[in-house]
C-alpha cells in the first residue's frame, strides 16, 4: 500500500538495458548480396534498422554510400482506406521520387505485384500476402543504390517469391548492394553471395553462404540435443 | 543532433509526400460518413453557433457598440475556423509519431516531415471554410477592402506557431504520453484565452500583457482588426506574432531534432 501510494497509482516500472547487438563488424561492399540469418531476437532486423539509419548506435559507427531503399515490414506507410495505386503514389513519394518519375513507373509497379483490378481497392482489403506484393514492388521499383530486405517477402505466395527473386537478381546488376534477412535458408542459398549468422546480437558466422548455414543448421541441431538431454 | 542544413534538405525534398499523404490521409478520414468533408466546415460552424447561442441568446450580449447577432456570429466563427488551424495541427502533431510507431520504425526519412504533414493537414481542413467566412463576412455587411490582404501574413505566421508547437508537442508526447490527455484541456482554456469569442479590445488595459505572453493573442487581434474593424494590422500585433512564430517554429524544430534519434527506441 505504502509503495502504491508513493508511486502515486502509477503501475510498477522495471528498465533493463539490452544490447541487441554486441560488436557486429562487417562490412558489405559493391556487387555483394549478404544473406543474415538467425534465430528469432538475435538482432537480425535491428541490424538492418541500423543500417537503414533508423536506430542508432549506442556505440561504433555506421557509414553507408549510396541510397539506401528499404522493405522492412509489409505494407508499412500503407493508408489502409487508400488504394494500392494511392500508396504506390505514397511510397514513391516517401523513398525520394518526384511525381513525375512516379506516373512513369505506376504502371509498371502496379503490373509487376499482379494485383490486377484489387490495385484500384483499398489497401484494407488486402491479404498479408497481397500487401507483400505491393510493398515489394514499390520497393524494388525505386532502383537502389543498397536495398534492405527484412522478412517482406515470407507473405508472399510461391509464384510472387520467384518472381521477386528474379527482380532481386536484376537490381543485384544494378545495385552496389542488397542485404537480406530471412529465415528462408534455400533463399539465402541460392542468392547470396555472403552470409552472416547473428546470435544473441553477436556475429558467430560470416562468408560464403553455404558453410554459415551449415554451421548455423548444425548449431540448431546440437541445441535441440541439448534440450532433449535435459528433459530426459 | 544530425547536420541542421542536411537534414532540412532532406526534409524539404519530402514536402511533396507529406502534402499528399496530408490530402490523402484526409481523404480517408470521414469516408465513412454521411457529410464526409464538409465535417471540416461543419465542425467549428457549430462550435460558433453554440458560442453565439451562450454569448448572446444566453448572456444576451451583443458585440461592441452596434454589432448585430449576424457580425457577432461571424467574429465568433471567423476566430474559431482560424483558431483551428493551430489547434488541429497541434492535435495531430502531438500525436504524430506515436501514432505513427510502424511508420518511424520501418521508414528511412526525415521524422520531421509527420509533424509538419499534421500542419499540412490542417491547413487543408481549414482551407474550404474560409469560403464560408467569406460568404458570412459579405452576409453581416463586414467592410471588404484592401485590408483583407493582410490575411494571408496572418494566416501564414498562424500557421508558423503551429508547427513550432507541432514538433514540440510531438516530442513531448514521444516522453510523456499524458501529453495527449492533457491537450484538449489546454486547447480548451487556451480558446477562452485568445480573442475569439470576445474581441480583443474588449480586454481590460491591465491585462494587455496577456495578449501578448499568448503566442496566438496579438495575431488573432490582427486578425479582428482586418477582418471586423475594416483596417490594416497593428504593426506591433505582426511583430509580436511573427516573433513568437519564429520562436517557436525554430525551437521545435531543434528539440525535434535533438531528440529524433531516441524515437525508434522510446515508441
Amino acid at each position: 500500500m505504502k509503495s502504491a501510494l508513493r508511486r502515486l497509482g502509477r503501475p510498477r516500472q522495471e528498465i533493463r538495458r539490452i544490447e541487441a547487438l554486441k560488436n557486429v563488424s562487417f562490412s558489405v561492399v559493391q556487387g555483394e548480396f549478404l544473406g543474415v540469418i538467425g534465430a528469432n531476437g538475435a538482432g537480425k532486423s535491428t541490424l538492418l534498422r541500423t543500417i537503414a539509419g533508423i536506430l542508432p548506435p549506442s556505440t561504433g559507427r555506421v557509414v553507408v554510400n549510396g541510397h539506401v531503399t528499404t522493405l522492412l515490414s509489409v505494407g508499412i506507410g500503407f493508408n489502409a482506406e487508400l488504394t494500392g495505386r494511392e500508396n504506390i503514389r505514397l511510397g514513391g513519394l516517401a523513398n525520394g521520387l518526384a511525381p513525375k518519375e512516379i506516373d512513369a513507373k505506376e504502371e509498371e509497379i502496379a503490373e509487376f505485384s499482379g494485383l490486377g483490378e484489387f490495385i484500384d481497392y483499398p489497401i484494407k482489403t488486402y491479404s498479408s500476402g497481397m500487401r507483400s506484393r505491393l510493398g515489394f514492388s514499390v520497393a524494388a521499383s525505386m532502383e537502389p543504390d543498397i536495398l534492405l530486405i527484412d522478412e517482406a517477402l515470407s507473405a508472399g505466395d510461391a509464384e510472387f517469391r520467384e518472381k521477386a527473386s528474379k527482380k532481386m537478381k536484376t537490381i543485384m546488376k544494378k545495385a552496389r548492394a542488397i542485404i537480406l534477412v530471412s529465415h528462408g535458408l534455400s533463399t539465402i542459398q541460392e542468392m547470396a553471395t555472403h552470409a552472416l549468422w547473428l546470435d544473441h546480437g553477436t556475429v558467430m558466422g560470416q562468408g560464403d553462404p553455404e558453410e554459415v548455414i551449415t554451421a548455423y543448421t548444425d548449431h540448431v541441431k546440437v541445441k535441440k540435443s541439448a534440450a532433449v538431454l535435459e528433459e530426459n | 543532433m544530425p547536420p541542421i542544413v542536411p537534414y532540412l534538405a532532406d526534409t524539404f525534398s519530402h514536402l511533396q509526400f507529406a502534402y499528399q499523404k496530408a490530402r490523402l490521409d484526409l481523404k480517408g478520414a470521414h469516408q465513412d460518413t454521411w457529410f464526409g468533408r464538409l465535417w471540416n466546415v461543419l465542425n467549428p460552424l457549430f462550435l460558433g453557433v453554440v458560442y453565439w447561442l451562450l454569448v448572446i441568446v444566453i448572456f444576451n450580449r451583443a458585440g461592441s457598440g452596434d454589432q448585430t447577432e449576424m457580425q457577432v456570429l461571424t467574429q465568433i466563427v471567423g476566430g474559431l475556423f482560424l483558431f483551428r488551424l493551430c489547434s488541429g495541427a497541434l492535435s495531430l502533431g502531438a500525436q504524430s509519431i506515436v501514432k505513427s510507431g510502424a511508420f518511424v520504425l520501418n521508414t528511412r526519412i526525415p521524422r520531421l516531415i509527420l509533424p509538419i504533414g499534421s500542419v499540412i493537414s490542417a491547413f487543408l481542413a481549414f482551407a474550404p471554410s474560409l469560403l464560408v467566412l467569406v460568404v458570412m463576412h459579405i452576409i453581416a455587411r463586414f467592410p471588404v477592402g484592401v485590408q483583407l490582404a493582410w490575411t494571408i501574413p496572418i494566416i501564414a505566421i498562424v500557421a508558423l506557431v503551429s508547427l513550432g508547437l507541432a514538433t514540440i508537442f510531438a516530442t513531448l508526447n514521444v516522453y510523456f504520453r499524458d501529453v495527449t490527455s492533457f491537450l484538449p484541456y489546454m486547447l480548451r482554456i487556451w480558446l477562452y484565452l485568445t480573442p475569439i469569442i470576445y474581441l480583443y479590445n474588449f480586454i481590460p488595459a491591465r491585462l494587455h500583457w496577456a495578449l501578448y505572453v499568448n503566442p496566438i493573442g496579438s495575431i488573432f487581434a490582427a486578425w479582428q482588426q482586418v477582418l471586423f474593424e475594416g483596417t490594416s494590422p497593428s504593426p506591433s500585433f505582426l511583430a509580436i506574432g511573427l516573433a513568437w512564430g519564429l520562436v517557436l517554429s525554430v525551437g521545435g524544430v531543434l528539440l525535434f531534432m535533438r531528440r529524433e534519434r531516441e524515437f525508434a527506441v522510446r515508441i
